[in-house]
């Protein structure tokens, strides 16, 4: 075997080089795609995780309240159950640094008596401060920054910095420094202690605190010592194990982990039509080889085995890269998705890539696969023909009419079972049969291509009074070689399909999100707390403010909103808190059901709550129904009054009076105003007067109505950036598959080149032919790809988006960007045909036509 | 009558490895209006080679050939293809012919890429299968077609453009010989009674006897210049 290797296969890979590298390449990046979703995915977790264990320490349990501070007396109760080692209490807070950019930290106070025996710190003084560091770090203004922190905002002892908090701007100084162990890891270092006393003050939780972590005596059974710290402290705070929280956020990022390893998996299939594709160029321009091979006595199972153990080691070769390069594409996308999720989910640093094992090796796996896969029946088919039959077919297209109907009852087979999966409930909350409906409208779609390409013929005198001859030529050799060209052409309809569906996805979800925006926000102006550069900061404000700003010029009026995630049946949920009192005077929800009327009243009047529409489909929960919800009071009955369309939150919302959430959250903060102006006053006059009045308190970001909806659509899109990314990936790699098709067949048809140059075509017009060919395969897969995107769309939106998030929206078809796309697509496939019709123009016509 | 072909010193090297082959050696030659030329001799001799520089295909090595007054030396790709195209028609041994298209868009082809109308082009193409005795089969393609047939379709195409040469390298190599003397009687016809001048490479002295030279190439080099036998 070793023989035929040296003898046959290293010299076809030195002279084709480059085909190789551009096989390899399309493995590569289809595995780089699905490395670099996994990578991002693991390491969005990890990071978490790593925060949640550095900040936990030692500590095996924490307890916190429902979403408000608990009654620091707890602390002593905690300390005297048996059981229990250490307690340590916690305050904890978000602030922006005005010296560093702005730059989020989270400040806790801790207890520095006995905050050691839970969680590790190593302190760096001044020289000056070690004599008595206690007594320093006691003082009401003293924060201890960690050195990455400073480091990275050129932070040094003794500096004030002016942090943004949720009640004002305060002036601190960088008393220490912690060294990057222990909890000073946190956040990718976005972290920093202060004395708990000094926390308890700066940030208004006299008397309470945000989390109690306890340490267990070594050998206590932690069941037991839960269970039992529970039945002490009540049913208004809850102990739990501190990685529980890693199992919330792992549920609130599931569906967007699902979505994009979708996605990249559609990559890795378009990766398989580029190997598909090669692997037959490969065995093509082999065939003669093969036949004196066989001619020789070489069994056909030894040429398989050979043939096969190059399209392995060329997929090892690229999985091996795509890996590697899965990883730079990650930094890429961690770029691109970071923002988004930190919006949208959680504030964590990720700054640090995690490419596990088990990563490394499904990518190369999957590579393996795909290649062994996609190389198996062109190799198969090359073997089957005959020895001579071999020997004489070298440059000669001899295209075999294998009948369409075969191909196009699997295709339509494949379009009844995606139309049935898509029609069947989720897995779990994975909306399995939703994807596996995408896969088979793809691959179904892919079917019709032959057919689609056969029916052509109809266009040959309008190609030929358009195109010339050349375009005759282009379109009968589509039409001719199915095999090769249906091939190329449903990459380019796959990866153009999950383009346009994403775009009809995103600008339905944008229109549906923009209307229900229109509909809900009756405010003339939203205040919100600003980031020292002036943006919108996710800081909360207390809502005393609404008195100050009901007794400014020109405010007729003043609600507010405050969100807050909270658990529901061991989900998380966002529970929203309005002054119905006002906004039921301005506007109202639209409702999927219930009386809006009197919903609003009860909710107004009575113990009763409004559930978004994907709430009450995932919990199954409706009019009349009963909600208990864990509050600091313990859980309490809730009346669900009605179900409105509302978009807040994927996960499901709630909202209720503020009077009723104040009653049992007992919170004093908001996350917004909405400002009612007086009639005939300025907007901007107004906005201006709001900002003036509390500058130096608390820097304002106010916006106008239409200003705020802008800003939701942007983001709304802001995730999709990187399906957007994943697509072009994925149409890049199509891109490739023409142009190894193109080459492909510029083999095949050597000598049919070199009889039209003898009959008298010029370079230029065997070029134009190629380019048309190419240019043809464009239209074909773009127009397919937009009935398939169109399609795709509807079970994106209708099934899989209803599924996961529960929600409905307004099928939005983006006209424009669809044609453009296609405008686009066409011209990157003639750009992509470039170098095949130069291999065409070429073609040494005496060699050529001597072929026998 | 004046000399529409000439070749004037022509050699044609190869290398093949670390050898150069002379395939064409010093060959001298005027082909005149109307006349039809064998060239003959035995396999390798080098017919195809000059056949393949009368049409411009190849490049002579030293020397000049000369179509129509003009040396293909000077010309550029374009004008050599627009020579192809409108002043030479070749025949091939193994007909080469384009297998997506019928009897009929073949022949049309160089009418099409000469940019005559495809109707235009068609009703031309039609004239020229009922000539070559296909008109029925106008609709098939090669695949569907004997291999004499296949010859005629072919010379129809290289008749598409009324050029005034024909070149046919062993044009009955691969067929019969009921075939082999149809297309021989069809190319025959074109020259007489179409005024074509026809060059035609065979190693079959029977079909030599009927040109009105006969060029023998021994190792590339003219060992003889007869008029046939008739």
């Amino acid at each position: 075997m070793w023989a035929l290797w040296r003898l046959i296969s290293l010299p076809h890979v030195r002279q084709h080089r480059g085909r190789v590298v551009l096989a390899a390449a399309g493995i590569a990046l289809g595995v780089a795609v699905f490395v670099a979703v996994r990578v991002t995915n693991v390491s969005t977790l990890r990071a978490f995780a790593r925060t949640v264990d550095a900040i936990a320490g030692r500590a095996s349990l924490e307890i916190t309240g429902y979403g408000a501070p608990i009654d620091e007396r707890l602390l002593t109760v905690v300390r005297r159950t048996p059981g229990v080692a250490a307690a340590a209490p916690l305050v904890l807070a978000d602030v922006l640094v005005q010296e560093a950019e702005g730059a989020p930290l989270l400040v806790a106070g801790i207890d520095l008596v006995t905050d050691r025996a839970v969680r590790d710190y190593t302190f760096a003084w001044q020289e000056t401060d070690r004599r008595d560091p206690l007594a320093l770090l006691t003082q009401p203004d003293a924060l201890v920054l960690s050195t990455r922190f400073a480091r990275r905002y050129g932070l040094r002892l003794g500096d004030p910095v002016h942090v943004h908090t949720a009640q004002g701007t305060r002036r601190l100084v960088v008393r220490g420094l912690l060294r990057p162990t222990g909890a000073a890891e946190a956040l990718g270092g976005h972290f920093a202690v202060m004395d708990i006393a000094a926390a308890q003050l700066l940030f208004h939780r006299l008397g309470r605190l945000d989390r109690i972590d306890v340490v267990p005596q070594a050998g206590f059974p932690l069941d037991a010592l839960q269970a039992a710290l529970q039945q002490r402290l009540g049913p208004g705070v809850q102990v739990r194990r501190p990685q529980a929280r890693n199992r919330t956020v792992e549920k609130m990022l599931r569906s967007f982990h699902v979505n994009l390893t979708a996605l990249s998996l559609i990559a890795l299939i378009v990766g398989l039509f580029l190997i598909y594709n090669s692997t037959t160029s490969a065995v093509v321009q082999r065939r003669r080889e093969l036949g004196i091979l066989r001619a020789l006595g070489v069994a056909r199972r030894r040429l398989r085995r050979l043939i096969l153990g190059e399209a392995l080691l060329l997929g090892a070769v690229g999985s091996v890269a795509g890996v590697g390069l899965g990883l730079l594409l990650a930094r890429l996308a961690l770029w691109l998705v970071a923002p988004a999720i930190t919006a949208l989910f959680l504030r964590e640093h990720l700054d640090r890539l995690v490419l596990t094992p088990g990563t490394a090796l499904a990518g190369v796996a999957l590579g393996l696969g795909t290649t062994l896969g996609a190389a198996a029946w062109p190799v198969r088919e090359a073997l089957r023909v005959a020895p001579l039959d071999a020997l004489q077919q070298r440059g000669v297209y001899t295209p075999r009419q294998a009948p369409v109907w075969p191909v196009t009852l699997v295709g339509l087979g494949l379009l009844a079972a995606a139309y049935g999966l898509s029609q069947l409930p989720p897995l779990g909350e994975v909306a399995l049969f939703g994807y596996l409906a995408c896969l088979a409208l793809v691959l179904g779609l892919s079917c019709l291509v032959p057919l689609l390409l056969r029916a052509l013929g109809v266009a040959r005198p309008l190609l030929l009074r358009g195109g010339g001859v050349e375009g005759l030529l282009a379109l009968d050799n589509l039409r001719y070689a199915l095999r090769r060209t249906t091939v190329a052409t449903a990459a380019l309809l796959t990866s153009f399909a999950m383009m346009i569906s994403v775009a009809i996805m995103i600008q339905s979800f944008k229109r549906t999100v923009y209307t229900w925006v229109e509909q809900t926000l009756r405010a003339d102006l939203l205040v919100h707390q600003a980031s020292p550069g002036g943006e919108r900061s996710g800081l909360s404000l207390p809502h005393a403010l609404r008195d100050e700003l009901l007794r400014l010029d020109g405010v007729r009026d003043v609600d507010s909103a405050r969100a807050l995630d909270i658990t529901y049946r061991g989900d998380p949920v966002l529970l929203v808190a309005v002054d119905f009192d006002v906004y039921a005077r301005y506007g109202t929800y639209p409702f999927a059901a219930g009386d809006p009327q009197a919903a609003m009243r009860q909710v107004l009047e009575a113990q009763a709550v409004l559930v978004s529409e994907n709430f009450s489909r995932r919990y199954r929960l409706g009019v009349g129904d009963t909600l208990v919800l864990p509050t600091p009071r313990g859980p309490q009955r809730f009346a669900i009054a009605g179900v409105v369309i509302d978009y807040s939150s994927e996960r499901g919302t709630i909202t209720m009076n503020r009077r009723t959430y104040v009653a049992f959250w007992d919170d004093p903060q908001v996350d917004a105003f909405g400002v009612f102006v007086a009639p005939g006053a300025d907007l901007d006059e107004v906005a201006q007067r709001i900002q003036r009045h509390f500058a130096g308190r608390y820097p304002l970001y106010v916006l106008t109505r239409g200003k705020f909806k802008e800003r939701v659509l942007e983001l709304v899109a802001q995730p999709f950036w990187v399906t957007y990314a994943l697509e072009i990936i994925a149409i890049a790699v199509a891109l490739l598959g023409v142009t190894t098709a193109l080459s492909a067949a510029i083999l095949e048809r050597t000598r049919e080149l070199g009889v039209l140059r003898a009959v008298g075509a010029t370079r230029q017009r065997l070029a134009r032919m190629v380019l048309l060919e190419g240019g043809l395969m464009g239209v074909v897969g773009g127009s397919s790809g937009l009935v398939a995107g169109f399609f795709l769309a509807l079970i994106l939106i209708y099934v899989i988006n209803r599924q996961v998030f529960g929600w409905t929206l307004q099928l939005t078809v983006p006209g424009w960007f669809a044609a453009a796309a296609f405008v686009l697509l066409v011209a990157a496939t003639l750009a992509a045909s470039w170098r095949p019709a130069q291999q065409a123009a070429r073609v040494p016509v005496v060699e050529a036509i001597q072929y026998e | 009558m004046k000399a529409t072909l000439a070749l004037d010193q022509v050699s044609k090297e190869f290398r093949q490895g670390t050898q150069v082959v002379r395939a064409v050696d010093e060959v001298s030659l005027e082909i005149e209006a109307g006349e039809f030329v064998a060239i003959t001799g035995a396999s390798g001799s080098g017919k195809s080679t000059l056949l393949h520089l009368m049409a411009g295909l190849e490049t002579p090595s030293r020397g000049r050939v000369l179509v129509a007054g003009k040396d293909l030396a000077t010309l550029r790709d374009a004008e050599l293809a627009a020579l192809r195209l409108h002043t030479i028609g070749f025949v091939f041994q193994f007909f080469h012919l384009l297998p997506a298209l019928t009897a009929e868009e073949n022949v049309a082809l160089p009418l099409l890429l000469a940019g005559v109308a495809p109707r235009q082009a068609a009703a031309r193409a039609a004239e020229l299968l009922a000539w070559v005795q296909l008109a029925p089969r106008r609709t098939a393609r090669p695949a569907e077609l004997s291999g004499g047939e296949m010859q005629r379709v072919a010379l129809a195409r290289a008749l598409a453009n009324d050029p005034a040469i024909l070149l046919a390298d062993e044009p009955t190599g691969n067929l019969d010989s009921q075939n082999g003397r149809l297309v021989l009687d069809l190319l025959y016809r074109s020259c007489k009674e179409r005024g074509k001048t026809l060059v035609l490479a065979t190693h079959d002295r029977a079909v030599a006897a009927r040109a009105d030279r006969v060029v023998e190439l021994q190792d590339g080099a003219v060992v003889s210049i007869s008029a046939a036998e008739r």
